[in-house]
């Protein structure tokens, strides 16, 4: 369903060029949840962007149900819109203060013709039906609604072209701790119901635990390591996994108490000047010489790759 | 307050809100506003229509006369009706200030949100003459537009036009630059929306708050101006009744008729103050966290 | 040894005309050394209790009644004049977002010995320790970084540098709000670390304001869980993991996906909302999305009462609790 090989986009900015993804490649089966995992700067957020065209790739190549994102114009970029849509983070921020709930669903099938007239009501009552809201929610602005309620209507919105991928960009960080636990229901009904792929973007390793079949490791613009969920999470690989698997405080005193905590030091270089070699390496507990000069490449081990001179 | 409205969830509302012109007069500066701005427009009008005196009759046995059953505001040198004639100033004083800043917020207006919408060349160009412009000082560009242009209303509303304009274009084009920037743009880009559905539909809406606010305070601004230059004798030309002119007048009359300074220069108080006190009303009733 | 004990705090917000109950009876004690995390959604009132602890509540909010005790010192009582003087010598505070707390055209060693002038130390004194407040805090070159501006450094060294700030006066208390939520998991792991390695050094009661159950797991030693402006439930930490008696803190706490679970299940979900505070219901707020509730429930709120090592707003014990099969409600 999606295929990506190499894909780089750099920023230019007075600091020099920022390598936001520099060389990332990974594929996402269709029905198949892929975890996009890292930390400020990782280029994650970066790659969502471009999976939905918001931004336009500088190398590489990268194509969604087929249609070859990077060069999408006119009828294709109108079949890729169809084909991926993107969640944000921020339900608050991504929906237009000034129109009513009924208002933001009735556009985007009006744009894409998929209803008309009489039954453009019908197909909102049903979009909001799917995400679990009641019907009345039509009628209200977002600031009415609840922070898990209008994460429902962003959800909704999303699945109003009836696309086969959404792009999930950390949905549920800015949730109550209580309502997040709905939004992942959904989003996992969802997928069954609808048959979705997902790719799910976030610094919370218990979330993407919890929803993905497999998951990516991302550091400054490159992926370190991918593999399936219970692999990557629980028996991570490379010194990065590892490190951020010890440094995610887990909601249990007994688990946190009988942990070692390596403090992982320093913090993420700056993505404009990226260290030499392994770019891991002035953090790395286990570095070596090699790992100052030469960059690792991501290669397969079994039915996992990792990007690393010493695992 | 805001801290805490954030904190405490707002309770859910099904009806909309108030209108516009509810939410302004709510606000105690908006209504004061209102009342003076709208006492000075029935003044206007009522002057269109001659109520009583000609402002222009000339009196040579009742100069200087004081307020009085026939004259409520006093005469002027000439034997003036002072009520008539500041009524018409108003009307003139309006009208100069309506049309420039009407021209000012059109031209203004949709450079500021083209520029700000599109980027690039047109944004930069746009950029460097609102630069320009603003490194004259205001009433100076002004004196100097009508210097150049001659005299006349109309000319004088063309030359604070051309001043104001570039307010109106960093005014417009401040929000539109946040708004293309928020998400639920980005989110109607990635929903297949067009450029102009994105523009029309959900910037501009979320532009039009500030410039409304501005638009008040450039109608105080403009009045003031167009009596300046009229004070300066670059305005409204005699026999016109002009506030700006009436005050320059009564210069040399007013230790012994003080109802010859007083009742103009209290009409473009009132003016100026109304409108800063509506611009007021206007910013607290489109100000989002406070509804 | 209680260095902080809160007593039966009421905290009120002005709002369209009418006083809206925050914090409802609030009552905690944080001792010398001990960090005791405080947690609740938003809306729970747990920032208006921190606030109310600092005196710097917004316009519009006030402490109605109850008291404050630092030291046995009753904040509450004191003038205006008095509360200044205790800030930051006494109660200190650190925020989630580092760069608002930090003057952006002040250096970063200005700033510190900005705080240490409002209390009287000055000149070689105050310059010695600000270095020795910077140095403390982990940071490399403490004159270096003194000389800096906060916008060039990272956001793990700005909250070191709010931390040295917070510290440099030996406050008793330390308020944090959510000072980690804003950062990086493995810079977030390093702040845990040097707050828990400072409050051993200086006997500090920290009270770690917080929506991560994790991090209160990590740092804690005890917890107040929040909820509609009360303390819910109150325990030791590993207590109130290992057998939550509030329903609340249970519910939160079956939400949160286990990192050992090996069959992905849909997640317990706690349905409905917080009540409005403007219309508190008459009962146990919490008993409109109770899986447990009992007739009485609706009808009386419930006070708080020790049971099973926790002091618990709640009248209906857990071992009741599987009369009702589901531990919650299943999602649809």
């Amino acid at each position: 369903m999606i295929e990506v090989t190499d894909l780089v986009r750099h920023y230019r900015t007075g600091d020099g060029v920022v390598r936001a993804v520099d060389g990332v490649t990974f594929s996402v089966a269709e029905g198949e949840t892929l975890g996009l995992v890292g930390e400020s700067g990782c280029g994650k957020s970066t790659t969502a962007k471009l999976l939905v065209a918001l931004e336009r790739a500088d190398g590489g190549a990268l194509s969604v149900g087929g249609i070859d994102v990077r060069t999408a114009r006119g009828p294709h970029l109108r079949q890729l819109r169809r084909t991926i849509q993107l969640v944000f983070q921020d339900p608050y921020a991504s929906l237009n203060p000034r129109r009513r709930i009924a208002a933001t669903l009735a556009e985007v099938l009006t744009v894409h013709r998929l209803a008309r007239g009489g039954t453009v009501a019908g197909r909102v009552a049903d979009l909001l039906d799917m995400v679990g809201l009641p019907g009345s929610v039509a009628d209200r602005y977002p600031h009415q609604l609840s922070g898990g309620q209008r994460q429902r209507v962003g959800i909704a919105r999303a699945l109003a072209v009836e696309p086969r991928v959404l792009v999930l960009d950390e949905p549920v960080s800015a949730l109550d701790v209580s309502v997040r636990a709905e939004v992942m229901n959904l989003l996992a009904s969802l997928r069954a119901s609808l048959g979705l792929t997902y790719v799910f973007i976030s610094h919370d390793l218990g979330m993407v635990r919890h929803l993905c079949d497999r998951i990516a490791v991302m550091y400054l613009g490159k992926i370190v390591e991918t593999g399936g969920w219970r692999d990557v999470s629980d028996e991570p690989l490379h010194p990065y996994t590892r490190s951020l698997h010890d440094a995610v405080p887990v909601a249990d005193p007994a688990v946190e108490s009988g942990r070692a905590h390596r403090t992982l030091r320093g913090e993420v270089p700056d993505p404009a000047a990226p260290p030499s070699g392994c770019r891991f390496h002035p953090r790395c507990p286990i570095a070596e010489d090699a790992c100052r000069t030469d960059e690792p490449v991501l290669t397969v081990r079994g039915d996992r790759a990792v990007a690393c001179h010493l695992v | 307050m805001t801290r805490a409205a954030t904190l405490v969830a707002p309770a859910p509302r099904t009806a909309g809100q108030p209108s516009l012109p509810r939410r302004i007069v709510a606000d105690r500066n908006g209504l004061i506003g209102v009342v003076l701005v709208g006492l000075l427009v029935v003044v206007a009008v009522v002057s269109l229509v001659h109520l009583g005196q000609d402002p222009l009759a000339q009196n040579r046995t009742g100069q200087l006369a004081g307020p009085s059953g026939a004259h409520w505001l006093g005469t002027d040198q000439f034997g003036r009706d002072i009520a008539a004639r500041v009524a018409a100033g108003v009307f003139a004083s309006l009208r100069v200030a309506l049309v420039s800043v009407g021209m000012a917020t059109i031209v203004g207006g949709l450079l500021g949100v083209l520029s700000g919408f599109a980027g690039g060349v047109l944004d930069a160009v746009v950029g460097r003459c609102t630069d320009v412009l603003f490194a004259f000082p205001a009433t100076l560009l002004a004196l100097a537009l009508v210097a150049a242009l001659g005299h006349g209303w109309f000319n004088t509303a063309i030359a604070i036009a051309v001043v104001y304009t570039p307010i109106f274009v960093r005014v417009a084009r401040g929000p539109v630059l946040t708004v293309r920037e928020s998400e639920y743009v980005k989110a109607g880009r990635v929903l297949g929306f067009s450029r102009s559905r994105l523009l029309f539909r959900h910037v501009l809406p979320n532009v039009g708050a500030p410039i409304a606010v501005q638009v008040a305070l450039a109608l105080s601004w403009a009045i003031l101006t167009e009596a300046g230059l009229s004070f300066l004798g670059l305005g409204t030309q005699p026999p016109s009744p002009s506030l700006g002119l009436m005050v320059s007048d009564a210069r040399n009359f007013f230790p012994d008729a003080w109802w010859t300074l007083l009742f103009p220069a209290l009409a473009v108080v009132v003016a100026v103050v109304g409108l800063n006190m509506v611009g007021d009303g206007l910013r607290n009733a489109l100000d989002p966290r406070r509804s | 040894m209680t260095v902080l004990r809160i007593e039966d705090l009421h905290t009120v917000v002005r709002s369209r005309g009418r006083d809206l109950p925050v914090v409802r009876g609030v009552s905690l004690d944080v001792d010398a050394g001990e960090i005791v995390g405080l947690v609740g959604e938003s809306g729970s009132g747990k920032s208006f209790t921190a606030l109310s602890v600092l005196g710097l509540l917004p316009e519009g909010a006030r402490v109605t009644s109850g008291r404050i005790l630092v030291d046995g010192e009753d904040l509450v009582a004191l003038r205006e004049r008095d509360r200044r003087t205790r800030r930051g010598s006494t109660v200190a505070m650190i925020y989630q977002d580092p760069m608002t707390a930090l003057n952006p055209l002040m250096t970063v060693g200005a700033q510190i010995a900005e705080g240490l002038r409002a209390h009287g130390i000055r000149g070689p004194e105050a310059k010695r320790r600000t270095l020795a407040a910077i140095e403390e805090v982990g940071l490399p070159k403490p004159d270096r970084i003194a000389r800096s501006y906060p916008h060039r450094l990272s956001g793990g060294q700005r909250q070191r540098v709010v931390i040295a700030s917070a510290l440099a006066l030996r406050p008793r208390v330390l308020i944090a709000d959510e000072p980690t939520t804003a950062l990086d998991v493995t810079i977030q792991q390093q702040i845990l670390a040097l707050v828990d390695e400072l409050r051993t050094e200086h006997d500090l009661a920290v009270l770690w304001i917080t929506h991560d159950l994790g991090v209160v797991a990590r740092i804690a030693a005890r917890v107040a869980v929040m909820y509609a402006g009360r303390v819910a439930e109150q325990a030791g930490t590993r207590e109130l993991f290992a057998a939550p008696q509030h329903p609340y803190s249970a519910a939160l706490l079956a939400s949160i996906p286990s990192p050992t679970d090996t069959e992905r299940g849909p997640l317990p979900q706690i349905g409905g909302a917080p009540p409005d505070l403007a219309a508190l219901p008459a009962g146990c707020p919490f008993e409109p999305r109770c899986a447990y509730r009992e007739d009485r429930c609706a009808t009386g709120e419930p006070e708080p009462v020790h049971r099973g090592g926790s002091d618990t707003a709640c009248f209906v014990p857990r071992e009741r609790w599987g009369v009702r099969g589901d531990a919650m409600e299943e999602p649809a």
